[in-house]
């Protein structure tokens, strides 16, 4: 109504005064103001009525079926951002159904389609862990984890009788199932890339050997056996066929490469210091490991090929111990825990959380001989937030490096959600952003460094920080 | 039945402002008892608060819901899990 008032008026300004329609848009503004006081006033009137306009429900069906409409406005009423509608219903004598559809509520769209899982009874837990994944993925866009299992070491009893176990669950940690007797101690036992078999260090011949478990069997067999030697350390490869691990003959540990068929292995390293802990990238063309050859233990890459990664580790700093990651090439260290132990960091299937190994330091005071209460040690999920820390191509110069870390940082602090304002207060390069206005064509490369490298990284940033939680 | 109440600013329901607004099909017994088992529900359900966005208190400050039991079916063919 107001702008057609609007119209009317500025039509009647031209005709009955006859004004040039440049002076009819100055006498304009005025009638423009004034319509704007009354839409003003307007609004003014009829917001109190529609506040208290009552929130109507109707509850007719107990039933929410996978297939009815989706009532969006009441889910925006309670802040909801997703919604999954779904049903559980049994078929013949061993058969679950499931069907579900998720929605953007904000949106008011379904992403993706209805999906709908068929499965055995006892298979319950897995399918709700399937409907979950399919959830996750879709609203993150990323690979999911909820379908996947943990093996640990499960501690039991005193500490100067402690018995250790190799042991498989659920990863929100339903269906434990012990793989070991409790009869040698066992160490870090890591899945083969298809979770079909375990790859575990166990001292039951009295040294330390490696041992490869099927899961489905729960049969075992030494790796490599040979005689005085010590073998530990192992990790698979990604593809699954090969194994990197530490040997020990007399002195001296080196890092060898062995099939898992079988075969004769394969030596990596050669120092006479010790080499242990190795780990291979993603794509496995590198590999990184622990090395003692500076006199300190330190994190080293052996490259073997292009292609860069994230590293996880475990670092103790002034008697913390921290789960950290970084660059393959060292840069971009960021420590994600800090207390009193955490350690043993592995990576999630899809790259986005690391579990970790925690103890408490109230936990550390249950830990004497003469107390029969086991420490209690809990696994816990760490999120990376945001995509500063995903690999970064490797080769850009150390001055737009620094730019980037200052931008970080600075973003950080001010915690602006305007991206512009972030840059113009800068005050450590006043004029950077006038300049760039000013004179486009006459800015070298350094002045676009500072400017490209923020716009291209902070949005990103920015959108990562606002939903924290996945 | 409609039932009618207003809420706290915590999204507890206000047990005093409970009321019948209006009624279709049945007799006045039957309304009596529909109500009164609708509030009941309304009462028990929002005890320790309905957890609505506080930001939003005007779009649910005042609420009206209809109990409607055309539709409730009840199967004894096929045994669902909710």
């Amino acid at each position: 109504v107001s702008t057609l008032l609007h119209y009317i008026a500025f039509c009647r300004t031209i005709l009955h005064n006859r004004l040039s329609p440049k002076e009819a848009v100055k006498g304009h503004h005025m009638i423009h103001r004034f319509f704007a006081l009354i839409s003003l006033a307007l609004l003014a009137l009829m917001a109190p009525a529609t506040a208290q306009e009552p929130l109507r429900i109707e509850i007719d069906n107990p039933n929410i079926e996978p297939d009815s409409p989706v009532q969006f406005s009441d889910w925006k009423a309670i802040n909801a951002q997703a919604l999954v509608t779904g049903s559980v219903s049994t078929a013949g004598d061993d058969q679950i159904v499931v069907k579900f559809r998720l929605f953007d509520v904000f949106s008011e769209s379904q992403l993706g389609e209805g999906l709908q899982f068929v499965g055995s009874r006892a298979g319950w837990r897995r399918m709700a862990h399937k409907v979950a994944d399919a959830v996750y993925s879709r609203i993150t866009g990323e690979g999911a984890y909820f379908d996947s299992r943990l093996v640990y070491v499960s501690e039991s009893g005193p500490k100067n009788a402690r018995s250790k176990r190799i042991a498989i669950m659920d990863y929100d940690g339903a269906n434990n199932q012990f793989l070991t007797t409790d009869q040698s101690i066992v160490l870090a036992p890591r899945f083969s890339p298809d979770g079909n078999r375990v790859i575990y260090t166990s001292y039951e011949t009295g040294f330390p050997k490696i041992y490869v478990l099927d899961i489905g069997t729960v049969s075992r067999q030494i790796l490599s056996d040979q005689p005085g030697t010590m073998s530990f350390a192992p990790r698979f490869a990604p593809d699954g066929q090969s194994v990197i691990y530490s040997l020990t003959t007399g002195s001296n540990t080196d890092l060898y490469k062995l099939s898992i068929n079988g075969g004769a292995p394969q030596q990596l390293t050669s120092d006479p210091t010790i080499e242990t802990a190795p780990s291979f990238a993603p794509d496995g063309s590198q590999i990184v490991f622990e090395s003692d050859r500076s006199g300190t233990p330190q994190l080293y890459v052996m490259p073997s090929g292009g292609g860069a990664a994230l590293i996880a580790f475990t670092k103790q700093n002034r008697g913390r111990f921290h789960i950290g990651v970084m660059n393959a090439d060292g840069s971009g260290e960021r420590l994600l825990t800090a207390s009193f132990l955490d350690e043993g960091p592995t990576w999630a299937p899809n790259g986005r959380v690391i579990n970790r190994a925690n103890k408490s330091h109230k936990d550390h005071h249950y830990e004497n001989p003469s107390n029969s209460r086991p420490a209690c040690r809990s696994h816990g999920p760490v999120r990376l937030f945001g995509r500063a820390f995903q690999p970064k191509p490797l080769g850009y110069s150390r001055r737009r490096r620094r730019w980037r870390r200052r931008g970080w940082r600075h973003h950080h602090r001010r915690a602006g959600p305007q991206f512009g304002r972030v840059l113009q207060s800068d005050h450590r390069r006043p004029g950077a952003f006038r300049r760039r206005h000013l004179d486009p064509d006459a800015r070298g490369p350094r002045d676009a460094g500072p400017t490209g490298r923020l716009a291209e990284h902070e949005p990103v940033l920015y959108r990562d920080h606002r939903r924290p939680c996945r | 039945v409609t039932v009618g109440f207003t809420m706290t600013p915590d999204a507890k329901p206000e047990i005093n402002s409970i009321r019948l607004i209006n009624a279709e099909g049945g007799t006045g017994a039957a309304v009596d008892r529909a109500y009164e088992t609708a509030r009941r529900a309304i009462i028990r359900c929002g005890s320790s608060g309905f957890g609505l966005p506080a930001d939003k208190y005007d779009q649910w400050r005042g609420v009206e819901v209809k109990f409607n039991g055309v539709e409730v079916k009840f199967n004894a063919t096929t045994k669902e899990i909710r």
